[in-house]
């Protein structure tokens, strides 16, 4: 008995007493001290020691890009960061950088975790954009099943053009939506019967932010266009993964609601020049290809343009009217849709296939293809399928610009 | 004092850890890719193997050993049971203290370590350094030594394997044979190599 007793007791003896002595040490190794950060050498911030640089940032209503939340995919929070304070580069961030990056000390601040003093510089644009501003939504139409246009008021004291092929980002307030509530126009009320998206269910417990690309025409002066995307669960495990938590909130908002948002970014813009451009978009790819193409149009562009896009079925596919009179305005301006998997009832008799086939297919007619300029944007599939089409053609990768949703 | 340095050697070559008694091998092999990241573990185990030892010791002869209770009255009672337990224990709260050490003052080195750092709790050859203290019955400073010497004996190996495996580089091995293959290959070179060392001890 006073075998187990002191056994047991000599054990948590030991235990308490190496715990104990664990954290002492850590008290006296760890610093527990704020740390110094200079941003653009005009903002000097302090923070706690041990926090990532994009919450240090974004708790400083500097509003960096984050479009995958801030697991280091997507690449849009690149920050150049000098200090020792900053550590090395993570092995997720060698994947996103370029060496030249690297040796400029650019750095993913999602990634970044601060242990002591550093300086910071982040694109200027951004340090003025300031922080999320609140906007009331003009206007809110289904376009496609799972796509829904939102044109959003921008307020006074903001730009109210912008260049194409920005994003904003827009961040959605915690919230509960039970998607049988959702009040679905006629046409798409069965895609979404049959698909089982009405039983889907979201809560979102805090604000999250995700970034969207802008749909403007140049007549769209004053307000943001915005095609959203519900992003869904893949088909079998709707009760698994929930559907986004931006786009399924975006969903719900109506005309006259307030919307916080922040920007414009972006670095996905139409080049200077004077070769041909190739545009290539899928699903809402649709949104900076639209407002590249309207806003080179309406500047009176004499480069040969020609957009590719595709959709599965005509029911996905949106603004085909809108472009179709373009076409017919502007000789040097083609449309070319393609659905991959016309239905039946479409009646369709445009391309049918794939986006790259369609693409290929017209290209190798081409008499130069390696002499044109290639703008895509669309689900991160896609863009590997055509960035394979295009190098069979022979076109160098510095002539291909891409926005594949930061995936 | 001949005795310890005789202790030392025997630790360090002639019962080498990984190359003589194959301890620790998956440490051995998946940190010696590089020769800095073989020191930097070399480091670590003589370092680890240094400070548990004797604590261990301190532990065992003090609190588990049998008769270790006398002073109390119970001469009969024996702990030594509670021994694998308690080493665990310590060695954990040393590689722990270890990590926090080098994280403050060697962030690059820490950062070489990754996830083998805290491997370091459960690897064979610092339990084993424990284990062959308490069988063999070693002293307080023989105790030391041999941690020592067999911390270092396994850095040596390691930063041998380490140089080997950074020139192997530039060789054209088969297919099959890259990466762990030729390091298996190698350490079993290496260990009828040290193999020469128990010749030595023996003639002695």
């Amino acid at each position: 008995m006073t075998e187990i007793l002191l056994g047991s007791l000599v054990i948590m003896g030991l235990v308490v007493g190496l715990a104990m002595g664990l954290l002492a040490f850590r008290s006296r190794l760890l610093p527990s001290g704020d740390i110094g950060l200079d941003v653009n050498d005009r903002m000097h911030l302090r923070a706690k020691r041990g926090v990532r640089l994009l919450d240090v940032l974004h708790g400083f209503d500097i509003p960096i890009p984050a479009a995958c939340g801030g697991k280091g995919t997507c690449g849009l929070c690149r920050v150049t960061v000098l200090g020792d304070g900053a550590g090395t580069p993570q092995a997720t961030e060698r994947g996103v950088l370029s060496p030249r990056e690297r040796r400029a000390h650019v750095r993913l601040a999602c990634q970044t975790t601060l242990s002591g003093d550093c300086a910071v510089w982040v694109p200027d644009g951004i340090l003025s954009a300031g922080s999320g501003f609140a906007c009331t939504v003009a206007s809110a139409r289904m376009l496609a099943p799972l796509i829904r246009e939102i044109v959003l008021n921008m307020p006074d004291d903001r730009l109210s053009t912008f260049r194409a092929g920005d994003f904003m980002q827009i961040t959605a307030p915690a919230y509960r939506l039970d998607f049988a509530t959702l009040e679905l126009p006629e046409p798409f009320r069965e895609p979404w019967e049959i698909a089982g998206w009405s039983e889907m269910r979201v809560s979102s417990e805090a604000a999250v932010t995700r970034a969207y690309s802008l749909a403007n025409r140049p007549e769209d002066a004053g307000t943001a266009v915005f095609n959203i995307r519900l992003a869904v669960p893949p088909p079998g495990r709707e009760t698994e993964i929930p559907p986004g938590l931006v786009s399924s909130w975006l969903f719900t908002v109506n005309p006259g609601d307030s919307v916080t948002a922040s920007g414009p970014f972006g670095d996905f813009h139409v080049r200077p020049g004077t070769r041909e451009m190739i545009f290539v978009g899928g699903g809402v790819g649709m949104a900076p290809l639209r407002a590249m193409i309207h806003q080179e149009l309406a500047g009176g562009t004499d480069r040969r343009i020609r957009y590719f896009y595709g959709a599965r079925a005509a029911a996905d596919l949106f603004y085909s009217e809108e472009f179709e009179a373009l076409a017919r305005q502007h000789k040097h301006f083609s449309w070319r849709p393609a659905l991959s998997d016309p239905a039946p009832g479409d009646r369709w008799t445009g391309a049918s296939g794939f986006i790259h086939e369609i693409l290929q297919a017209e290209m190798t007619r081409h008499a130069s293809p390696e002499e044109c300029e290639y703008y895509l944007c669309g689900p991160p599939v896609m863009i590997s399928a055509v960035l394979a089409t295009l190098q069979r053609l022979g076109v160098e990768p510095d002539a291909i610009f891409y926005d594949d949703f930061g995936a | 004092m001949t005795d310890l340095w005789s202790l030392f050697l025997s630790a360090a070559f002639v019962d080498n850890m990984p190359l003589t008694l194959f301890l620790g091998l998956c440490t051995f092999l998946a940190l010696s890719k590089r020769p800095e990241s073989a020191l930097g573990l070399g480091i670590a185990m003589t370092g680890v193997l240094g400070v548990t030892v004797p604590l261990n010791w301190l532990i065992y002869r003090g609190l588990l050993a049998p008769g270790a209770w006398t002073w109390a009255g119970m001469p009969e009672l024996d702990l030594s049971y509670l021994s694998l337990i308690a080493f665990i224990g310590v060695i954990a709260a040393t590689v722990q203290l270890l990590e926090m050490l080098l994280d403050r003052f060697f962030p690059a080195v820490h950062a070489s370590f990754g996830v083998f750092l805290p491997l370091l709790t459960v690897q064979c050859a610092i339990l084993a350094g424990s284990l062959f203290m308490v069988d063999r019955s070693y002293g307080f400073s023989e105790s030391v030594v041999f941690g020592l010497g067999s911390g270092l004996g396994f850095a040596v190996a390691v930063v041998m394997l380490g140089a080997i495996r950074g020139r192997l580089a530039y060789a054209d091995l088969p297919a099959g044979l890259r990466g762990l293959g030729i390091a298996f290959i190698l350490t079993g070179l290496m260990s009828l190599g040290f193999a020469s060392f128990a010749q030595m001890a023996m003639s002695q």
